[in-house]
């Protein structure tokens, strides 16, 4: 029975029983050794924490298989063999058991939401917010965009929010084809002025006397109007921050698992960008 | 105080409690015959409890010395805005001006500093090379890490805060 998809997560009904096995087996075989001890059984409390060793060891399991790891999921084996290997009297032993396979338990969702989210990739942004209405402007008024070109923005994204400038530098100096082999002129222009604000990243002092724009067509397509030419440095700053966010709605169209796990992460940073 | 080539400071909490001790046990011996024969620890522990602070003080003011130049070389200059989550450990340089200052008396102050594009707070774990105050221009260098810890908004863990000039009164 094949228990994962090409993407590395566990298919639908494969999954649900190594999921339900995790609370399952803990409280199980806890709950089992409680019953014996309270009746009158003598047992050695140690070797009924196996339930949870077994738990957790599903558990890590199931972290390991998705594309994100969960290092937290992933160390909870340590802890059941801990508890395997160290010898406890009942009553301690019974409480340690059952704080430890609710703890499993708590990780196992936590699992679930933030990761299987990942998985499935970023949450589509809400219409309602600055973001997801560019977004839709972007959508209705510029040209499809290639997948490569998606890609592109999106690493580009991600390695300046990284702080990687150099490699963003490089990364934006190469722009991919567009589906019909042209590139909007807008991302063109985006591509132009990150790598060139991300060469320059590090140097200190205000903004050189010329640098990339956007043409005044493209103002009604940017996330955020430019301000007056008088004030440069704002001028400057708001160039990177209409490419980047730009990059940043255009990447989200990206069908790369990775980048769009980055995406996701970087959505508060994205929202920072707007202002929020 | 210098101490070789450290400036070395002591918390005006340290030297309160250095001082709210002393009176105690000088009250406690004059009326107490038992105090007064334990003053032969009693006094050399008094005065642990300021040379602690200031041993302690010089060792962080000098692990600091040590790590501006290294700091220094690796720095990159950041605009505010673009500090983010992805940036956890990077060692970045800001410049901006000081909006708030907090908790200079303890030797941990904290800053929140301000550039053209955002605002970030700064927390540094000795007090600094120069006295900070607000609307001072400063260059800050540091290490971008969680505000709590393992958790929080990114915040700039300072090695080094100087000045490069003072913000206009209007």
């Amino acid at each position: 029975m094949s228990t994962t998809d090409s993407a590395g997560a566990p298919t639908q009904g494969a999954g649900r029983y190594y999921e339900a096995a995790v609370p399952l087996v803990a409280f199980g075989v806890t709950g089992a050794g409680i019953l014996l001890w309270s009746a009158g059984y003598p047992v050695d409390f140690q070797y009924f924490s196996i339930g949870c060793t077994i738990s957790s060891f599903i558990l890590a399991y199931l972290a390991w298989i998705r594309p994100r790891k969960d290092i937290v999921a992933l160390s909870t084996p340590i802890y059941g063999i801990v508890f395997l290997a160290a010898p406890i009297e009942a009553g301690a032993g019974a409480v340690l058991q059952l704080l430890y396979a609710a703890g499993l338990t708590i990780l196992l969702i936590r699992l679930k939401r933030r990761f299987s989210e990942e998985m499935s990739g970023p949450a589509p942004l809400s219409p309602d917010e600055p973001l997801g209405k560019y977004q839709g402007r972007i959508l209705a008024d510029m040209p499809p965009v290639s997948p490569d070109l998606a890609r592109a923005a999106g690493r580009v994204f991600i390695r300046f929010a990284e702080g990687e400038y150099e490699e963003s530098r490089r990364l934006a100096s190469v722009v991919p084809e567009g589906t019909d082999g042209t590139v909007p002129a807008l991302l063109e222009q985006a591509f132009t002025i990150i790598s060139y604000q991300a060469g320059r990243m590090g140097e200190k002092g205000a903004a050189p006397d010329e640098f990339p724009v956007f043409s005044a067509e493209q103002q009604h397509l940017l996330f955020s109007h430019l301000p007056d030419d008088t004030d440069k440095e704002r001028l400057y700053n708001r160039q990177l921050e209409n490419a980047l966010i730009l990059f940043y709605v255009v990447a989200l169209g990206s069908t790369d698992k990775e980048i769009q796990a980055g995406l996701d992460m970087l959505r508060p940073f994205a929202r920072r960008l707007g202002g929020e | 105080m210098k101490i070789g080539n450290v400036d070395v400071k002591v918390s005006i909490l340290a030297i309160a409690v250095f001082v709210i001790f002393t009176i105690l046990v000088i009250i406690a011996s004059i009326y107490s015959p038992v105090v007064r024969s334990q003053l032969i620890w009693l006094v050399p522990v008094l005065f642990m409890l300021i040379i602690l602070p200031v041993a302690l003080n010089y060792m962080s003011q000098r692990q600091y010395a040590d790590l501006r130049p290294e700091y220094e070389r690796q720095a990159k200059t950041v605009r505010i805005r673009l500090i983010n989550e992805s940036m956890i450990g990077k060692i970045v340089r800001i410049e901006g001006v000081v909006e708030h200052a907090r908790f200079q008396f303890l030797n941990r102050p904290q800053y929140s500093v301000a550039d053209r594009t955002g605002a970030i707070p700064v927390k540094m774990f000795t007090n600094p090379e120069e006295d900070i105050k607000v609307n001072d221009i400063v260059e800050v260098l540091g290490q971008v890490i969680r505000r709590y810890i393992v958790t929080g908004d990114p915040v700039i863990n300072c090695v080094s805060i100087r000045k490069t000039g003072k913000k206009p009164e209007n």
